[in-house]
């Protein structure tokens, strides 16, 4: 959709269809409603004797009358005489208002001249005017008057034309004469000022968009109907016959025109549109210029053509509207085509086959310019709306951009201080491994040598080592790798075991998932199992050892040390006591406690923790 | 491996340690100790030397590296095995090892059952994993492929079986063979076989990494 918002659907289709012929046709029929007629409450005049130039006898003729001289372009006259009566004469002035009036007009009254309201720009002989002049004091006499109005045709081919002509006060005939003025002189004047405005602006626009055909055409269309406006003015210095050569440029006005439809409606323009523009202009003076075809035939011809062009570019862009629902076609659309009906309507007034008080033309541009005012609003609407949403989309890709720097920050800052418990860690282990752990087995190994004799020592330095281990294995561990540890733990566990000949068994599998495990409090629940299988070798004189992860009816992750007990190992309870309460101790740090059964021949000991455990204190 | 007594090449540096695992292998019957090292320079000439079946070497060597020397021994010895001693067997220094084409791995202080077990164990094609290691090795395969950025991932991704990648999980997670024998609906021994594979398919990764290196160095023309 070009013109942007939401597509119509087919019931929407068809209302804005209706909507857009109904106001053109209401449009159309716009000067068949507003009626400047004679005022009600005056005197009218309705009859005439007429004569023409050229004519030997007056005849009676109805107003509005019409007439056609027999040469289209004779510079004629046609004079009407009208009688009223008069039962006395006011005292305040009276007034000659003609609504309907074309060519130059002049009236007497009893043989005097009437003094006709100034002429302005606005209104031209050739497309209607109304006509007002006052009466001058004591021309009018009690009884029996005489009007004479001349009509003058100064440009050829136009039929002369008077309508009913009134008599009466400034009260009677001014609010008539108001609505012409609005209608004929302030309307145009108003279009004439749009349209010098609208032309700067869109030829601004174009200047800084050359690549926009639409405004290119705009700008041609707006700058040549001003050329044809201006030459077209009476008070211009140009000649009738220079008016007619002026009208060949309109054929060039119609072919803009398409080309400004086919620009609107986003489809190419043909090759030979931009060279016509100028060639059928020049090709129409050239055939009036060499008396081929005589002027008035061009002009006709530029008319007709004109009214084609019109219609052309209307049925482009409501062909456009209809397939891609482009709204500034649509806006378009209507005013191209009244444009088309009114220079046909007036070809028609001025050939004489139609009858009309007014030509139409000149309010079609008021149209015109008023349609590409809103399409011009509508684009500067359309373009604040994309770069509202531009800007809005770029803010939010920058803020986008912005938390995707920042959590690259915080990857970086992770894995930065992951390198350097990464590298600390290996400092560590290699000082551990390379030294301290080095030396445990080296004191092992000597122990070994001495037998009987260095069996403390060993088993000391095994210690010391298996201690050392438990404490380099726990310092990597990530959360979730309770599993990890204790494995390692079992991995250890298990050759010792089966050096003393303790049968272990072993199961985590039912152990539920903890999370937050830290290097201290993995190593906390480690040296509690330690703790455990120490005094289970050590005071239990166990066979049998049994380690099992389970998950508490709480959801308390639940490690379970047994170990059967033999003889009176378990007289000995003060280290127990110490190592109890170190478990105890342990297990609160981990927000757990810990259970210690003996019976007479087993032993258990139930470290409960939570799934998650606590964080460091 | 050879029906006869197993040959074994001893590399560790520290005295009493090397004295004591070689005392522990001279007291067992099956196996004849070829050499005690302590240094690399003596291990890489030993292996020329003698044709063994087994290295147990340290890592850290006064002039070297002990992977050096299991490198050295897959060129010159292609059917021996290698194995790494450490006191902590910590996983990057086992792996290291493991992708240089070692099988198994001992911890120093290991009594004479427990090492003599492990050396059978790698001997009849099973080797040992941590639950450590394991968990190194998830973590590795899952970069490899899934982190453009990470440097791990312009390695060759060894391709695992199904079998092998659950065996693997399994182990990081903290099962036992046993529990995953169960799990899994295999022998308990089976398990020890296919960590050897996977120890295997690490070694050959490795090995397309090097040569690849070589090749990008100009050392190699592909």
């Amino acid at each position: 959709m070009a013109a942007g918002g939401r597509p119509l659907g087919r019931r929407g289709k068809a209302i804005a269809w209706i909507a857009l012929v109904t106001l053109t046709i209401a449009i159309g029929l716009l000067p068949y409603l507003i009626h400047v007629g004679a005022p009600t409450d005056g005197l009218t005049l309705a009859t005439a004797r007429f004569i023409q130039t050229g004519e030997n006898t007056e005849r009676v003729v109805s107003l509005p009358h019409r007439w056609t001289p027999e040469n289209l372009f004779e510079l004629t006259t046609g004079t009407y005489r009208l009688a009223f009566r008069l039962e006395t004469v006011p005292d305040e002035p009276l007034f000659i208002f003609i609504p309907a009036a074309r060519h130059q007009v002049e009236t007497w009254v009893n043989g005097q001249r009437a003094d006709p309201v100034p002429d302005t720009a606005w209104p031209t002989p050739t497309s209607g005017y109304s006509f007002l002049a006052r009466i001058p004091r004591g021309t009018l006499h009690a009884g029996d008057n005489e009007l004479v109005v001349r009509q003058t045709r100064k440009v050829g081919w136009l039929p002369g034309r008077l309508s009913e002509v009134s008599i009466g006060t400034a009260d009677q005939v001014m609010p008539a004469y108001r609505l012409s003025d609005f209608l004929i002189e302030e309307i145009r004047a108003m279009t004439f000022a749009l349209h010098i405005a609208l032309t700067i602006g869109i030829a601004t626009i174009w200047i800084t968009r050359r690549h926009d055909a639409v405004f290119g055409w705009l700008a041609t269309l707006s700058v040549t109907s001003i050329l044809v406006v201006l030459t077209q003015a009476p008070q211009h210095a140009l000649g009738p016959v220079d008016q007619f050569r002026s009208i060949a440029l309109t054929p060039a006005v119609g072919l803009m025109a398409i080309g400004m439809a086919l620009a609107i409606a986003g489809l190419p323009r043909p090759k030979w549109l931009v060279p016509a523009v100028v060639l059928l202009p020049l090709a129409l003076l050239l055939l009036g210029q060499t008396g081929t075809v005589p002027f008035a035939i061009v002009g006709l011809v530029s008319a007709c053509f004109l009214a084609a062009a019109y219609f052309v570019a209307s049925a482009i862009l409501a062909h456009r509207f209809a397939r891609e629902e482009n709204w500034d076609a649509a806006i378009m659309m209507g005013p191209c085509a009244l444009t088309g009906w009114f220079a046909l309507h007036d070809v028609l007034v001025v050939t004489g086959i139609h009858d009309a008080p007014f030509l139409h033309a000149p309010y079609a541009r008021t149209l015109l310019l008023l349609a590409i005012t809103v399409v011009l609003m509508g684009r500067l609407a359309r373009s604040l709306n994309s770069l509202d949403n531009a800007n809005e989309t770029l803010r939010q890709q920058l803020a986008a951009q912005e938390w995707e720097l920042v959590l690259m920050h915080e990857k970086e800052k992770i894995h930065a201080n992951r390198m350097v418990r990464e590298e600390e860690r290996r400092r560590l282990m290699r000082d551990l491994h390379d030294g301290m752990s080095g030396h445990l087995v080296t004191i092992i190994a000597l122990a070994e040598r001495e037998g009987e004799r260095g069996k403390d020592i060993e088993q000391a330095a095994r210690a010391a080592l298996d201690d050392l281990r438990l404490v380099v294995h726990s310092l990597d561990l990530g959360d979730g790798d309770l599993g990890v540890a204790l494995a390692a733990f079992r991995e250890r566990l298990e050759p010792q075991m089966r050096r003393l000949g303790i049968d272990l068994h072993w199961s985590t599998e039912k152990l539920p998932a903890v999370t937050g495990v830290t290097p201290q409090n993995a190593l906390s629940v480690l040296r509690i199992l330690q703790e455990a299988v120490t005094n289970a070798i050590r005071h239990g004189a166990a066979r049998k050892l049994s380690i099992q992860g389970q998950t508490a009816p709480d959801g308390q992750a639940l490690l379970c040390v047994f170990n059967d007990v033999h003889g009176t190992a378990l007289q000995d309870r003060s280290n127990i006591g110490n190592g109890l309460r170190n478990m105890h101790r342990r297990a609160r740090e981990l927000g757990g406690h810990i259970e210690f059964l003996v019976t007479e021949n087993a032993a258990t000991l139930r470290l409960s923790f939570p799934p998650h455990l606590p964080g460091l204190q | 491996m050879t029906t006869g007594a197993l040959r074994i090449l001893l590399a560790e540096d520290d005295d009493p340690i090397r004295e004591r695992l070689a005392r522990i292998i001279g007291n067992w019957p099956e196996a004849q100790l070829c050499a005690a090292c302590p240094n690399l320079e003596e291990t890489l000439i030993a292996i020329g030397a003698n044709d063994i079946d087994l290295l147990i070497t340290d890592i850290n060597l006064p002039d070297g590296s002990g992977i050096d020397a299991i490198r050295y021994l897959a060129k010159r010895r292609p059917k021996a095995e290698a194995m790494v001693i450490s006191v902590l067997a910590d996983e990057r220094s086992v792996l290291d090892a493991i992708e240089a084409g070692a099988s198994g791995y001992l911890l120093k202080d290991a009594d004479s059952i427990d090492l003599v077990d492990a050396i059978k164990d790698v001997m009849a094609g099973r080797s040992p994993i941590s639950s450590r290691i394991a968990r190194v090795l998830v973590r590795r395969l899952s970069e490899l492929g899934h982190a453009p950025e990470h440097p791990e991932a312009a390695k060759p991704k060894p391709s695992l079986t199904d079998r092998e990648m659950d065996i693997l999980w399994g182990i990081a997670k903290g099962f036992t063979y046993g529990e995953l024998a169960d799990k899994l609906a295999i022998s308990r021994q089976t398990v020890p076989v296919h960590i050897r594979n996977i120890y295997r398919k690490l070694q050959a990764s490795n090995r397309s990494e090097a040569v690849f290196e070589a090749a990008r160095l100009g050392l190699i023309k592909l």
